[in-house]
């Protein structure tokens, strides 16, 4: 038997017609898919996303220049307004006497050591008896 | 090719499915012919087969009629099938799985015997081929296929796909002739019967 007609009836296989019958009302009742590239979805989303970044920086550039302009258009920046605060402060610079002659310059370092310390003793004791005075103000109080 | 097979994709792309049904009746035998003769199994064939309608089913909407016949697509989904099927499995097919059965055509029970074991030795010798001289077999010779519609279905050339089947024939050819008992000649002596 030639080989080519026993391939030909190979031909006679064939499926089961119930199976067939039931797998063709299975596939239409699937739904179709509509096939979108991926190449398209990404530059959706990325036009989509690109939209997005685009509106809240401009949403952020327009806020923010509307709140600078109306920091800047208030009075406490204003130059005018600098300068008359300028003007106000009251900046009074005292310069106390300093006493050159109670040291002499080439005096030894003991020497204005002892003068140092005893002007400290001096301080401490006036702190002493400001102090002694509170006290006694103190205890006349709860009296 | 299917009468008025263009006007039944143009109206199956748009959903119908009164039109789709009237090309499956006419592909769903050839496909499953295809995958049955691959794969071997008779589930396994009917599971792949409903895969490929299902396939195509599904992505119709978004298929380009190019004035081939849809069979070619069908044949390259099937043809993708049975290799994600063979990456899946890994299982040595059996050889003795062709069912008589299948043979609806009313012959008695010895000559459907005889043909089957007959078309058990095609089957097999078809299972050893390489896949794609398996399938130049089988679209050109079981489902008849002119050389333009098996080439498109494959993918290739014609003249490849013609390459192909001159190199499939010789190689099936050569298969069934070892295993067609071979004639008698001058000074041979065949081997002796056993004795009961």
């Amino acid at each position: 038997m030639d080989e080519f007609h026993r391939l030909k009836q190979l031909n006679k296989i064939a499926p089961d017609p119930e199976y067939a019958l039931q797998t063709r009302v299975r596939i239409l009742a699937a739904p179709q898919k509509m096939q979108v590239p991926i190449w398209s979805t990404f530059v959706v989303s990325l036009r989509s996303g690109s939209i997005v970044a685009i509106a809240a920086l401009a949403l952020v550039v327009i806020g923010g220049g509307a709140s600078l302009m109306k920091y800047l258009e208030s009075s406490a920046l204003s130059s005018p307004t600098l300068k008359a605060e300028a003007q106000a402060i009251d900046m009074q610079i005292e310069l106390t006497n300093v006493d050159y002659k109670s040291l002499p310059s080439f005096a030894p370092l003991s020497v204005k050591r002892d003068a140092i310390a005893s002007k400290d003793k001096d301080k401490s004791d006036n702190a002493t008896s400001s102090a002694m005075n509170i006290d006694e103000a103190l205890n006349a109080l709860t009296q | 090719m299917l009468e008025e097979e263009h006007n039944l994709i143009a109206r199956s792309v748009k959903g119908d499915g009164e039109a789709f049904g009237i090309l499956y009746d006419h592909y769903h035998p050839r496909i499953y012919r295809f995958v049955y003769l691959k794969v071997g199994r008779r589930e396994e064939a009917e599971d792949l087969a409903h895969q490929v309608f299902l396939h195509a089913w599904e992505r119709f909407p978004s298929y380009t009629d190019r004035g081939y016949p849809l069979g070619s697509w069908l044949y390259r989904i099937a043809r993708n099938a049975v290799i994600d099927h063979y990456r899946t499995r890994r299982e040595a097919v059996p050889i003795e799985d062709l069912d008589p059965e299948l043979f609806t055509d009313g012959s008695d029970i010895e000559s459907a015997a005889e043909e089957g074991l007959t078309l058990s030795d095609v089957r097999a010798a078809l299972t050893a081929l390489k896949p794609a001289h398996q399938d130049i077999i089988i679209l050109r010779f079981v489902d008849e296929l002119s050389l333009k519609e098996a080439a498109e279905a494959l993918g290739k050339s014609e003249g490849a796909a013609k390459l192909l089947q001159h190199r499939a024939t010789r190689e099936l050819k050569k298969r069934l002739d070892a295993k067609s008992p071979k004639p008698e000649r001058h000074g041979r002596i065949s081997p002796p019967k056993t004795a009961e």
